[in-house]
């Protein structure tokens, strides 16, 4: 950011939960600030990594822009004061590239499907609620099987790990072209099968670890266990639910905190903390600025209006402009008038 | 011989010392196999799967002790059941008894023989009914680092595996045995930089051949030592020397120069711990911190995953629990050297040598009883 010509104002101590002390930041060059109300004073642009809190409504300036994850189509009342505010919102979580991906979602589902595994390694522990079984077995005893419903970034990091462990991994997945690319890529204990409502019903009722990770961009995820299901499964074994951020999965899914990470129904232990990577942050920051830092390099260089031009993926990332809801998603969702951003630059 | 299979009475034991599959074994060289209501629970076998091997349910422990000639249990007798055993009958489990001279008077006051798991040793030196629960040991040891490495648990927040773009943690494994051989291969199989020390070329050379590209081992000395666990976000404490208490091999005044919310998981905790700061734990509260380094210490790791640890250690003691029925304990040890060595206390007298070495008692050579 510096060597781009850019200033940047750092608040006290924002970095230490991730390991990254104030006196890294003064050496990079960023002058340290005490209050968020200074920050939103002086700055151009704002960078947080979850959405502005009511404290902050305030502060927010006409023009300034803020670029964060937003997750608005879940959130009323945030979008309805960021169109106040008159200021530039751009969510990290809109940002598209051309392939249909999302390159500020994807580290973090990387993060998300990597821990999907030692969750459901630990929470099998007996003291912990669960059956009691080892996910990768030992010399002459029968391996745990894990079950992952979606193939996609959570999905293969998943099995990736719990493969890596030495369980029999199932990944279900419904595009055929996907189920062989991971067949090329993944390692032999690794089981790529068709999804399907048959294939799950008969699955769970042999796994110890069930890892739901689906999702249909803009959509609630589909339930794909219900609860008359858990029935059918293995008493204490585990789901874990790392669709939670979009409802859910699992029909007896609901969201859980790190302080509070589980809980059981009919004898299955769930676990479905909303934000996984908040527990490993100094992986998770690394990840995710080694995502957004070309973006908000960009943006700063050359203003939000010539980025979002020259750039179409930080152009879908346009969610509130100048009092507009500018995200069709968003919109949609809330049932708010959409106003193209190609109208406003 | 009519083989009786004890429900266990220690706290977090989930085991059980027989599976139906054993009872099918046993049935099958002639024995009658008595087993206590719902002993194998927790283990995942019903008491329905024990009769249908051929098992008698029996609801009360007594009628067990009454009956049995040979006793099976995962843990040692519970003192009062001390008054239930009977002459010259045999109990089969893990026993431990270097650590407890209570326990070990206790047993010398009853007129029967107690084998014990643990000292059972091959020709090569290798403990076949220690190693399943190593292997155990060693494959938990890293899901808990994983684990309380998450901030919300005390740790400073790394994912072992890294993502891409994202370095991954580094784990320092100080050990080259079964239980560091198999937390090598669960943190490698996460994608973390693995570093397992040990003292024996031999085996370095051979962990080398066998482990995966992202295991360096490395000869194990002092600088060593210092020098990883700088580095490190998980130590797995990994060392165990025969009859010997475990040497501290990290000092409390090493871990001030160790990463604040690294993790210890001291998986020697049984013999003592190799770091100066461990002392026991449970399941039920695994974790302490001192220094801001997260201890990890519970003593009996594998009752947390009963479905797998009953069936890895009764995989391995099944065949001797069957020879020593179908010969009898004397005829058992004369002819099986290793069933020998697991003779610790033999009609009052304590026939193990570490075991009298570590309490200072008396040893009586088990030949001279045989």
């Amino acid at each position: 950011m510096r060597q781009n010509g850019n200033t940047v104002l750092v608040e006290k101590n924002a970095g230490t939960g991730s390991g990254l002390g104030n006196a890294a930041y003064i050496e990079a060059g960023a002058e340290l600030v005490d209050t968020p109300r200074e920050i939103y004073d002086r700055a151009d642009m704002v960078m947080h990594v979850k959405e502005p809190q009511p404290s902050e409504y305030e502060l927010i300036r006409e023009n300034q822009i803020v670029f964060t994850y937003l997750h608005l189509a879940a959130a009323e009342e945030l979008t309805h004061i960021l169109t106040m505010t008159g200021s530039v919102n751009i969510a990290y979580e809109t940002i598209r590239k051309a392939d249909g991906s999302l390159p500020l979602l994807t580290p973090m589902s990387e993060v998300a499907g990597r821990m999907a595994i030692q969750q459901g390694a630990k929470y099998l522990e007996m003291a912990q609620g669960g059956d009691g079984v080892l996910l990768g077995g030992v010399p002459g005893v029968d391996p745990g099987t894990v079950l992952i419903i979606g193939g996609g970034v959570v999905g293969i990091n998943a099995a990736k790990m719990a493969c890596g462990l030495g369980a029999k991994v199932y990944v279900l997945d419904t595009n055929l072209d996907r189920l062989r690319y991971l067949s090329d890529v993944m390692p032999s204990n690794c089981f790529l099968l068709m999804s399907s409502p048959a294939a799950t019903r008969d699955l769970i009722t042999r796994a110890d670890v069930v890892v739901g990770a689906v999702l249909i961009p803009g959509a609630k995820a589909p339930k794909l266990v219900t609860r008359d299901m858990l029935k059918t499964m293995k008493k204490g074994s585990v789901l874990v639910d790392v669709a939670i951020d979009q409802g859910g999965c699992f029909e007896t899914s609901r969201p859980t905190t790190h302080s509070h990470p589980i809980y059981t129904v009919d004898g299955i232990v769930h676990y479905c903390v909303a934000n996984m990577p908040g527990a490993v942050p100094r992986t998770s920051t690394i990840a995710l600025t080694n995502a957004t830092l070309p973006y908000a390099v960009e943006i700063a260089n050359k203003g939000w209006k010539k980025a979002m031009k020259e750039n179409p993926e930080i152009k879908l990332g346009a969610n509130v402009v100048r009092s507009k809801v500018t995200c069709k998603g968003v919109a949609d969702a809330l049932g708010l008038e959409y106003v193209p951003v190609d109208s406003l630059l | 011989m009519i083989v009786g299979v004890l429900k266990e009475v220690k706290a977090e034991e989930y085991r059980v010392s027989m599976t139906p599959a054993g009872v099918e074994v046993m049935k099958g060289n002639g024995h009658r196999v008595l087993l206590e209501e719902n002993a194998g629970a927790r283990s995942g076998f019903e008491d329905t799967a024990y009769v249908n091997a051929g098992a008698e349910i029996i609801g009360a422990p007594k009628e067990i002790f009454e009956r049995s000639e040979l006793i099976l249990r995962v843990k040692e007798p519970s003192p009062s059941e001390y008054v239930l055993m009977r002459e010259d009958q045999i109990y089969f489990s893990y026993l431990h008894l270097a650590a407890s001279e209570r326990v070990t008077r206790a047993l010398t006051q009853t007129p029967s023989i107690y084998i014990a798991y643990e000292t059972i040793q091959k020709a090569d030196g290798s403990l076949p009914l220690l190693t399943p629960m190593s292997e155990v040991g060693g494959r938990m040891a890293i899901q808990q680092g994983a684990k309380y490495l998450e901030m919300a648990q005390g740790g400073h927040g790394v994912l072992l595996g890294g993502v891409p773009g994202v370095d991954p943690g580094t784990v320092l494994v100080i050990g080259g045995g079964v239980v560091g051989t198999h937390a090598a291969k669960t943190a490698c199989g996460l994608g973390a930089k693995v570093y397992i020390l040990n003292r024996s070329l031999d085996r370095l050379r051979y962990l080398s051949d066998v482990m995966p590209k992202n295991c360096f081992p490395l000869m194990s000395t002092p600088a060593t030592i210092r020098d990883l666990i700088t580095r490190a976000d998980v130590i797995v404490g990994a060392v165990l020397i025969r009859g010997a208490k475990t040497p501290k091999l990290i000092s409390r005044e090493m871990l001030k120069t160790m990463k604040q919310g690294a993790v210890l998981v001291d998986v020697s905790i049984d013999q003592g711990g190799c770091f100066e700061t461990s002392h026991e734990t449970t399941h039920s509260n695994p974790t302490y911190t001192i220094d801001g380094i997260v201890h990890y210490a519970v003593s009996n790791m594998p009752g947390a995953v009963p479905k797998t640890s009953t069936v890895a250690l009764t995989n391995a003691t099944l065949r001797y629990a069957v020879e020593i029925a179908n010969k009898g304990w004397k005829k058992a040890m004369k002819e099986n050297p290793e069933i020998k060595r697991g003779a610790n206390v033999v009609r009052g007298q304590v026939t193990c040598k570490p075991v009298s070495d570590a309490l200072g008692l008396e040893v009586t050579p088990i030949d001279s009883l045989l």
